[in-house]
């Protein structure tokens, strides 16, 4: 099977992690497409939002990242986090998954499966054209725990924490799922933030079993259309998650 | 004479031209405004929250805002020597004009000031809530019914409003056990149901004489005084009208015959869409009718993900496919969605919609006037931006109402998962 990684951020944490639980697993991606953010998401990836602050600052700066050329950034990108010149498998450099440059390369490599990390929000062209190529990872029972925050969600409602691994498709996460299977619960966790990296790091080492899945038997479970979308906890519920974890220890 | 110039004025232009007169108008005066430093004041908060700097959630915080917004209700009530409530504070052309005691919201604020006064143990709120259930009896014509609009308004009957009193004036009978309320609100009560249309809508002797899918307040009202004095004589008024209501729905959820006007009844206010569902879910839990859940839940739904995906308050007017039609919001509305969100929490327990209504509160309160001058201090403006399409360049007493319904029922819930979690 012909499959590629498709990686945003700083190849550390989670995105190394399942490179490397790839690779012990005999599981060596024919290419990794490392995906730097597009101009409209500088501010987001790279500022944190700073730049809301200052418009004027930002526009210049938009201007000037949308004018360097892949290269300079690769070569600074090398630099930066040197662990990328040991992967062995070929890296091509994009900005955005949902530039042109990258459906070409997608076109080219014509991979079984990409998996996709930390690129941000998959455009409708790149879903369609890889229909049930893309997959992800999610810290949630679906369809029932769409959206963001399920880690949280799912320990406020006192249901347990499932992992999936689905297909890419239009609405969130709203694909055809690959594999799921129940996660771990930390012991004593001392924060949400401590529980939540936990499921998460449980969720990654996921994708060599859905590789093994899709190579062998692709049996596939489509969703239900319904609206389940979750969003980002309100800070008081946090609280109340936070106390909920104190009592129970 | 003002009144024929306007009429005048409508019969010659297009509804469009009018629209945009009327706004044209508005920025005309929100500009000669700034002169006024009250308005500046207003102004340059409106413009300042746009920052996304962090609002207090903490249950103390919230009792602060409450009590800021209750102070400002009371003192409109004081400025009124009729007990009556003051229906908005305008700015035009830099002046500032206050309006009359307005019946119908006095009405609806009873209830909330009798709420306030349980939660925090007030005795001047209370005694404040009970003056302004007399001012409604001084008010009622002795047929029965209320007129439309603030005191001195033109004097025709209305049967929103008089709906809108009547669960004043019951809530100030459950409080006090005394007959006049009750007496009078079933007198209120009779009028509505003499004059409601073989289809179940009440056209005649309503604003306009439009039929609106918004009288599903009507229908709360009558459902709360015939519960108050345990009988069923409205129940089939109630059910035709909410059969009326449930017809002028879209499967999308989106209202038809929703808006408070002829011109934009394509684009509903959420402030009306959020009356109509209030209404429904108000039925819902007295009458138990699973279609009126449902068509609340389907119109929530759909407002709880924009709300959510945008991460920015509703919009004041939506158009049938849930597009909006003006950039401004409707804070009323906004507010009134929130209580719509936290009542269906209560009702089927799913959480997004509790969270959708905290952060709501939130942006609310971020309106909120904390300022030196009196008038302003504790009110929110009508729109957002303060010069928006609903109640432009105004404080709105109603919109503070809600506002406070909000967050009571917030205090209440957030009490409540508190003491579950300990």
């Amino acid at each position: 099977m012909r499959f590629g990684l498709a990686v945003g951020g700083k190849f550390q944490g989670h995105t190394r992690n399942v490179y490397t639980s790839l690779l012990a697993n005999n599981l060596k991606p024919n290419f990794i497409l490392y995906c730097f953010p597009d101009s409209k998401n500088i501010n987001r990836y790279i500022f944190r939002g700073i730049l809301n602050r200052y418009p004027l600052i930002a526009f210049f700066i938009k201007k000037a990242y949308q004018i360097t050329p892949i290269f300079i950034l690769a070569i600074l990108y090398k630099i930066w986090f040197p662990y990328i010149k040991s992967i062995k498998s070929k890296v091509y450099y994009v900005k955005g998954i949902n530039s042109n440059k990258a459906l070409d390369i997608l076109l080219n490599e014509q991979p079984d499966v990409v998996i996709v990390l930390g690129c941000g929000i998959v455009g409708r062209r790149l879903c369609e054209i890889f229909h049930n190529k893309l997959l992800n990872a999610h810290a949630g029972k679906l369809p029932e725990f769409r959206g963001v925050d399920n880690v949280e969600w799912a320990n406020f409602e006192g249901v347990k924490v499932i992992g999936t691994i689905h297909y890419i498709a239009t609405g969130v996460d709203s694909g055809d799922i690959v594999y799921e299977q129940k996660l771990k619960n930390l012991e004593n966790p001392q924060s949400v933030d401590e529980m939540r990296e936990y499921a998460f790091s449980q969720v990654f080492s996921l994708f060599p079993k859905a590789l093994e899945t899709i190579s062998k038997e692709p049996i596939i479970f489509k969703q239900t259309k319904q609206r389940t979308t979750r969003y980002i906890m309100h800070p008081y519920l946090k609280d109340i998650l936070k106390n909920k974890l104190k009592v129970e220890q | 004479m003002g009144r024929k110039i306007i009429t005048k004025i409508k019969k010659t232009f297009s509804t469009e031209s009018i629209y945009f007169l009327e706004r044209a108008y508005e920025y005309i005066s929100a500009t000669i405004s700034i002169l006024n430093p009250i308005y500046r004041n207003m102004a340059f908060k409106s413009l300042s929250t746009r920052k996304n700097n962090e609002v207090q959630y903490s249950i103390k915080a919230t009792k602060i805002f409450i009590n800021k917004a209750v102070g400002w209700i009371l003192k409109q009530q004081d400025i009124q020597e009729d007990g009556g409530i003051t229906s908005w504070i305008r700015f035009r052309f830099g002046k500032r004009i206050r309006g009359a005691s307005y019946p119908e919201v006095t009405g609806y604020i009873i209830p909330t000031l009798f709420n306030y006064a349980k939660v925090f143990k007030d005795e001047d709120v209370f005694k404040a809530a009970l003056n302004a259930a007399d001012f409604e009896l001084n008010v009622q014509h002795k047929i029965g019914y209320f007129n439309a609009g603030p005191v001195g308004f033109v004097p025709e009957p209305c049967v929103f409003d008089s709906a809108q009193i009547i669960t004043g004036l019951v809530q100030a009978y459950k409080e006090t056990g005394e007959s006049k309320y009750i007496e009078s609100a079933i007198k209120a009560c009779r009028w509505i149901c003499s004059v409601q249309e073989e289809d179940g809508s009440w056209g005649r002797f309503n604003y306009l004489n439009m039929k609106r899918t918004y009288d599903t307040k009507v229908c709360e009202a009558l459902l709360e005084a015939q519960s108050a004095i345990d009988t069923n004589n409205f129940t089939d008024n109630i059910n035709s009208n909410l059969d009326y209501c449930l017809i002028n729905q879209k499967e999308n959820g989106w209202f038809y015959n929703c808006d408070n006007s002829f011109e934009r009844n394509n684009a509903p206010l959420t402030h009306t869409i959020g009356y109509t569902i209030q209404g429904f879910l108000a039925c819902y839990s007295m009458m138990n009718r699973s279609d009126l859940l449902l068509a609340s839940k389907k119109s929530l739904m759909v407002l709880m993900h924009k709300f959510e995906l945008l991460k920015k308050p509703l919009a004041g007017r939506y158009y049938s496919n849930w597009k909006p039609a003006v950039k401004s919001s409707c804070i009323t509305g906004n507010a009134q969605l929130s209580i719509c969100w936290m009542e269906l929490y209560k009702i089927i327990d799913d959480t997004r919609y509790l969270n959708a209504a905290f952060k709501m509160n939130d942006w609310l309160k971020k309106m909120q006037y904390q300022s030196k001058y009196e008038e302003i201090d504790g009110g929110l403006p009508g729109s957002y931006p303060l010069w928006g399409d609903y109640c432009p360049n105004a404080i709105n007493s109603w919109g503070i109402k809600y506002f406070i319904d909000a967050l009571l029922m917030e205090l209440e819930l957030k009490e409540k998962i508190m003491e579950e979690i300990v």
